[in-house]
């Protein structure tokens, strides 16, 4: 990961600039004409093709205005603002660019299809080739199932799932994201994330702007803190974030005698340098995928939003099978060799009822997370104790093989 | 701290002063309220529509607004001649505002005066003048006390319907005639009973409970259905035959009565005991004519209200509606109980005994309208002198030329007899006159002479004939000696009206007349076959 | 293009789900079927017709207007003030699209109502006609004055301005000629003022015809085109002397008519030769409005698009008969059938709802929801009295009006130059009368009105909408 920011930092300079904001300040007027409000103060800032940027910064800091600068939303009111190259009100490079706003506003009678439609024929497209788009970017975002349910039902998180959809429906070079993890459950999250950054892999420009800060660190390439409509930091997240006075360095586990020859090495390196140790920890998100991705092998379905998985065939582009890998190998849970071995022997296991049984457990496991309405309750009330039980038992084979790891080694 | 609570209590006082003023502005001004009857009377006064009481309570003020916008639209549309909405936007209009007497007035007379005027057909006419009539009455349920829409109402009926100005006049007579007749069932109905059967359903049930024989046979006919009967009641203009016969005839006439005079009610806006009194008050009177309706509702206004201001028009439209009844308040028709065209209005000689009250309590309180109306008067007691005895009343004629003698002390009646007085009041004319008026005057003579004939009243033709004879003599005697054309025969002039009148009236008349007059019009024939040449000569020779 | 009609039909759907659209929908079809039974005609069945007509497309037209402005500002207001357009304006479609498609979508919707209130209000009348009983004559007088479609041609109005100016002039030069005192001359105050009543009284006296004489009256563009099929009525009130109302007369007099016909002359070619044709003299009522059929054929009597009628006054009895002025002698000629005139009606009732749309949408476009609705009925309540003003204050040329009428006229006058007024739309008078509403005058009005008056209007108020800050009211602040 480190590595390929390295690359990208070095011909950062060189790509064309998408968005380039010098002196940008925006005051809110009132009804007398007098300032009311400097939302956003002389700040300056570029964003080259290919970043991911994110935007920061506490509530009132100036963050939303900036975005809607950007969208021709507002007009600046000192400075200069150019989205590539022309003014934000520029009705052509709309084609280029999707907006997920903070709060969609949906059309509660349009069912998914529709809005996607709808959206989709402000772009100009063909009917043959919404209908595809619109097909595809529903089963991208796991909506496939709530097709032709009025959107007004729809819980937050697969509301947001829609706007998602309707950001990326032109495909466009310049993506603005505002608080896109919000109201998603892990899954949806860890999607989005993915999503970012096959998009940076096809050389899309991304700007995030969240209040989940794990989320902004793992995709971004760049932040941008705002405060008090001021710009208080700027830069790369290596660069700003690396403590460059310590090393961390991950090893298998090692046995004490072998620490303390490490710590020596430390102490004589180094003077007064201390050595912690520690496990690493693996992400709770990390831990909660694999769980998922347990139970998706076991064929349980679920009847809110699923992890669709499959990116939108037009968005994968060219590089369409190269993606297809790489994402799979994103999505993939990182896996120690035995616990690879362990699920071998799974796999075999539940190979032959696999796909009968993975749509319902799928299902049941978001009645869980209770993201849905679920009609079927006493059903659920089963399944809910079957899921425990499995997940009981995942659990225990996996203290076990996390437990014994030597024993399998040697 | 102290601050705040030092405003509270100042205003506190304030509100206190103000309030403490007040009691000494409010009973002026409740006075005033009650005086120029600014507040609406309540609306518990029965035959006020429900709708109307909901439109003033939840229009609130924009009720006038809207009223305008109404009067406006209608006075537009009038403008160019656009009628068919007047209907409606007057019923709005007095919904909206129904204290507004004058606008009803004003709104009353346009359709039955302009509306009317600006139709062809007498049918129309009717209709519109009919329209008129309806929401005045509509009017005066509203205004009980009001006297301006009794005037307006009577006088439609007085000046619209009664005199002879309008071109459809008679048409307007015929066909309210007509239709009055068909209620009334006949022409000059038993008030007295109408009077005492039951006025409301309730007491009709009172008077014929459920185990009464009537009622029972109501039950058998129709179950019970008295608007259902009412309906067919109207249609037929009579009970319906198989239900008549099951009844009683003393209960068949209650209910008829019933019926009727609900159906009075219902149209005319008029009550038998109400009738009752004013036949009493002033006489017996036609009720097919609309004189007599005028009198009506000039005496109904005269109930609701009080003082001279209001009541002086009233009188006056009495008077001059007793006058015009006296004149030709009494209709003849061919045949009794059924209007025709030819229906014939004669004088009402029954009210001039309230005619003459009415006068003599005029000159007796005002006194600034003594000396006008003893002239009025005068004459008035010399009309009626005069048609007394054309018509076949010389008693009642003769007590009235008394008081003419001592208490007027007309010159002529101090030194004539009756007979002579009467002749003198035509001579007069006579004298004044030329040719073509005393040939005109003397057979319009002969022809009422005649026409009575036909109508029945054989004794006032008579003495109509022997006044027309003594002016033709009196007449001849003057001009004798002047060279002019003289006026033919009296007989040839009577037998040539009789023929008139038998060609163009109905049979019923003719048939009088010829079986009166045949002697005379066989000896006229021969006499015209005889003179067919003397006569031309004598012409030539006039000339 | 795809854009356009996407929102065109999305505004469709919006509108359809509406409460109050659906509640006015109700209002609309029960107005139809239940205003027969509660309004009260004149009592003919030409009064009911009549009255059926006017109410029901009235009542039809308004709450179509009410509708359309409710709808359109709440379209346009809602997206803006709940923030859905930031949804839809960050997309590339020009911001003047999105709200002509709102536009297009909210005229549609009440297009296609216009059309299904106007076949049923057509329908239920031919059906209460085919049911109804009448007479021969009723039926009669129906089908000729109101189902049908007659031109109202008046007369050629004279002159009266050069006629009361020559008249001043005589008098002035007869003052001098006879050395009386020439206070005419001496200044304009008092020329104006003599001017004046001199034209007063010529257009006072102007149809006045004493015994024995006669007046002639002009009438110009008449259709060239006439067959002998077409009949001309000549419509006509006569009153006694001056005044209004009189008790009632019949008048004897008689019609003159001029016919022109060619003769074959000397020279081989034809000479037109003008003949006058009277007929009867005949009792007319007066103050009656009087319908004949000029007797003699179309082709004499209309020629080159003019004709001539005159009157002879032949009474005996009364001093002077008056023809009032707007009250005829008119001629009125079938020129299309009820049919055609219907649709007319309908068609200046959509353009009503074209221009009332626009003005609403205008206005909503850059005010929030409830100063939208309340402008846009301030502008219609606005126009509708500047034409009560206008209509029902005398002419303040012509006569003398006092200072508030002066005032109330200048302003109504001013008023509906700026402003369109909602009667202009509402041709049902028209229609009832059986009188013809013509192509040209549909175009003038929707010229004046729609393109002259409203567009102005809606292009400021796209203009508004395209620059505004559109998230500067979001209401999440």
């Amino acid at each position: 990961m480190a590595e390929a920011v390295k690359t990208t930092e070095k011909s950062a300079s060189e790509r064309p600039v998408v968005v380039s904001a010098i002196g940008l300040t925006k005051v809110f007027r009132d009804f007398w004409n007098r300032p009311k409000a400097k939302a956003v103060n002389d700040i300056d800032f570029e964003v080259r093709e290919g970043e991911v940027v994110g935007l920061l910064g506490p509530n009132g800091s100036g963050k939303s205005t900036t975005v809607k600068m950007l969208l021709g939303l507002l007009y600046p009111t000192g400075g200069r603002l150019t989205v590539f190259g022309k003014s934000p009100r520029d009705v052509e490079n709309k084609k280029l660019i999707g907006y997920l706003p903070e709060e969609t506003y949906l059309y509660k009678y349009l069912t998914a299809f529709e809005t996607l439609d709808f959206f989709a024929s402000l772009f100009g497209l063909s009917k043959e080739e919404r209908t595809r788009r619109c097909d595809q970017l529903l089963d991208m975002v796991g909506l496939a199932h709530a097709r032709n349910r009025p959107v007004g039902e729809f819980s937050k998180g697969m509301a947001r799932r829609i706007g998602l959809a309707q950001a990326m429906i032109n495909d466009p070079a310049f993506l603005i994201l505002d608080e896109p993890t919000s109201g998603l459950d892990p899954l949806g999250c860890r999607e989005v994330k993915d999503l970012i950054k096959l998009l940076k892999k096809r050389g899309k420009t991304v700007i995030v702007t969240s209040h989940l800060l794990s989320d902004v660190e793992e995709v971004c390439d760049r932040i941008i803190v705002l405060y008090g409509g001021r710009i208080r930091a700027n830069g790369g997240m290596e660069d700003l974030l690396t403590i460059r006075t310590n090393d961390t360095i991950t090893v298998p586990r090692l046995p004490e005698d072998a620490l303390e020859r490490i710590r020596q090495i430390v102490r004589e390196s180094v003077p007064d340098g201390e050595m912690s140790v520690a496990h690493p920890h693996m992400s709770l998100e990390d831990f909660f995928v694999d769980i998922v991705n347990e139970a998706k092998k076991e064929s349980l379905e679920t009847s809110g939003s699923r992890s669709g998985g499959a990116i939108a065939e037009y968005l994968t582009g060219d590089r369409e099978h190269d993606a297809k890998a790489v994402l799979d190998s994103l999505t993939r849970e990182e896996e120690t060799p035995a616990q690879t071995l362990a699920k071998k022997m799974e796999e075999d296991a539940a190979k032959a009822a696999e796909d009968a049984a993975k749509k319902r457990r799928d299902d049941l496991f978001a009645k869980l997370q209770a993201t849905a309405p679920a009609p079927e309750e006493e059903e659920s009330r089963q399944a809910q104790q079957e899921i425990e039980a499995k997940m009981s038992e995942a659990n225990r084979k996996l203290k076990d093989l996390l437990t014994n790891p030597t024993d399998r080694k040697d | 701290m102290k601050n705040r609570y030092a405003l509270f209590f100042a205003l506190l006082a304030g509100t206190l002063l103000v309030l403490f003023a007040n009691v000494f502005v409010q009973n002026r001004m409740a006075a005033i309220v009650k005086e120029d009857k600014l507040v609406d009377e309540s609306f518990a006064a029965e035959g006020t529509p429900p709708i109307v009481a909901f439109s003033t309570m939840a229009l609130g003020g924009f009720r006038g607004i809207i009223a305008d916008i109404l009067w406006l639209r209608a006075g537009e549309l009038q403008q160019k001649g656009k009628y068919y909405e007047l209907v409606q936007l007057s019923d709005w209009i007095l919904k909206l505002q129904p204290k507004f007497s004058a606008a009803a007035s004003y709104m009353g007379w346009n359709m039955a005066y302009n509306v009317s005027v600006a139709c062809k057909r007498p049918e129309d006419r009717w209709r519109w003048v009919r329209r008129g009539i309806q929401l005045m009455q509509e009017a005066v349920t509203m205004n009980p006390n009001d006297p301006a829409v009794y005037q307006e109402l009577g006088w439609i009926y007085q000046h619209k319907l009664g005199n002879v100005l309008d071109d459809a006049q008679r048409y307007y007579k015929e066909t309210m005639a007509r239709d009055l007749m068909f209620l009334y069932g006949k022409h000059y109905p038993d008030w007295e009973a109408w009077a005492v059967s039951p006025a409301t359903e309730e007491a009709l049930r009172e008077r014929f409970p459920a185990d009464h024989p009537a009622w029972l046979a109501i039950m058998e006919y129709n179950q019970g259905d008295l608007e259902r009967l009412f309906g067919e009641f109207r249609l037929n203009g009579g009970l319906p035959k198989e239900l008549k016969e099951k009844l009683k005839p003393e209960d068949a006439s209650v209910l008829d009565c019933y019926f009727r005079r609900k159906w009075l009610k219902k149209d005319w806006n008029v009550d038998p005991e109400t009738i009752l009194a004013v036949n009493r008050t002033y006489g017996e009177l036609d009720w097919l004519l609309p004189e007599s309706f005028a009198i009506y509702w000039a005496h109904v206004g005269l109930d609701h209200t009080e003082g001279d201001r209001e009541q002086l028009p009233l009188t006056r439209m009495i008077l001059q509606s007793l006058v015009a009844t006296f004149n030709y308040g009494r209709m003849l028709l061919p045949k009794e109980n059924e209007v025709s065209s030819f229906f014939l209005l004669v004088p009402n000689t029954g009210v001039i005994d309230a005619t003459r009250k009415m006068y003599k309590d005029i000159m007796s309180s005002d006194e600034y309208a003594h000396s006008p109306f003893e002239a009025l008067y005068e004459n008035f007691l010399i009309d009626s002198i005069v048609t007394l005895y054309t018509y076949s009343q010389k008693e009642a004629a003769s007590n009235l030329y008394q008081e003419l003698r001592t208490e007027i002390k007309n010159a002529n009646s101090l030194v004539m007899t009756l007979d002579q007085f009467v002749l003198n009041e035509w001579e007069d004319d006579i004298k004044s006159g030329d040719f073509k008026q005393i040939a005109n005057e003397l057979e319009g003579l002969i022809f009422t002479s005649c026409i009575l004939i036909g109508y029945g009243d054989r004794e006032a033709a008579a003495d109509h004939l022997a006044l027309a004879r003594r002016v033709y003599d009196s007449y001849a005697r003057q001009h004798e000696d002047l060279d002019r054309v003289t006026l033919p025969p009296f007989s040839e002039m009577k037998a040539r009206t009789a023929r008139a009148i038998i060609e163009n009236y109905p049979p019923e008349i003719a048939n009088r007349i010829r079986a009166e007059l045949e002697e005379d019009l066989q000896k006229q024939e021969q006499a015209a076959a005889d003179a067919g040449g003397s006569g031309a000569d004598k012409e030539a020779a006039g000339q | 293009m795809t854009a356009f009609l996407a929102i065109v039909k999305l505004t469709c759907r919006s509108a359809v789900r509406s409460h109050i659209f659906r509640l006015l929908l109700i209002l609309l079809l029960l107005s139809i079927f239940l205003l027969p039974f509660t309004l009260l005609g004149d009592g003919t069945p030409k009064g009911e017709v009549q009255i059926f007509l006017q109410y029901s497309l009235g009542f039809v037209g308004f709450i179509l207007c009410l509708s359309s402005v409710w709808l359109a500002c709440s379209e346009v207001s809602s997206d803006v003030e709940t923030a859905q357009i930031h949804m839809i304006v960050v997309k590339p479609v020009r911001r003047a699209v999105v709200l002509l498609g709102k536009y297009t979508g909210v005229v549609l919707i009440h297009l296609a109502l216009l059309l299904i209130a106007a076949v049923t209000v057509y329908a239920f009348l031919s059906f209460r006609l085919s049911s109804a009983d009448m007479t021969e004559d009723e039926r009669l007088m129906l089908d000729e004055q109101v189902l049908t479609a007659r031109a109202l041609y008046k007369p050629v109005r004279p002159d009266f301005n050069a006629l009361a100016q020559a008249e001043l002039d005589r008098r002035i030069a007869s003052a001098k000629e006879h050395g009386q005192d020439t206070f005419l001359l001496q200044n304009d105050q008092t020329r104006r003022e003599e001017f004046l009543e001199i034209r007063k009284e010529l257009i006072v006296t102007y149809g006045l015809i004493e015994e024995g004489d006669s007046l002639f009256w002009q009438f110009e563009g008449l259709p060239k085109d006439l067959t002998e099929d077409d009949v001309i009525f000549l419509r006509y009130t006569i009153y006694v002397n001056r005044f209004y109302v009189q008790d009632q007369n019949s008048v004897r007099g008689h019609w003159i008519f001029a016919a022109n016909y060619t003769r074959p002359d000397d020279n081989g070619g034809e000479t037109v030769v003008s003949d006058l044709i009277a007929t009867p003299e005949e009792d007319i009522l007066t103050a009656a409005q009087n319908e004949i059929t000029v007797p003699i054929r179309n082709s004499y009597f209309v020629y080159d698009g003019k004709a001539q009628v005159g009157f002879l006054n032949k009474d005996t009895n009364t001093s002077e008969l008056n023809f009032e002025e707007g009250r005829g002698p008119f001629l009125l000629i079938r020129e299309a059938g009820f049919f055609s005139n219907y649709c007319r009606a309908i068609l200046v009732m959509a353009v009503g709802i074209l221009s009332v749309t626009l003005l609403a949408s205008a206005v909503a476009a850059c005010l929030s929801l409830p100063i939208a609705i309340f402008f846009s009925a301030a502008y219609m309540l606005t126009g509708g009295l500047a034409n009560y003003l206008v209509s029902s204050i005398p002419d303040v040329a012509d006569f003398q009006a006092e200072y508030t009428g002066t005032f109330g006229y200048r302003f109504g006058d001013l008023m509906l130059n700026l402003i369109v007024p909602l009667q202009d739309f509402f041709v049902t008078g028209h229609l009832a009368n059986g009188e013809l509403i013509s192509f040209p005058f549909i175009g003038l009005l929707f010229a004046k009105d729609f393109i002259l008056r409203m567009l102005p209007v809606f292009l400021l108020g796209a203009w508004i909408y395209t620059r505004r800050e559109l998230a500067l009211v979001s209401k999440r602040g």
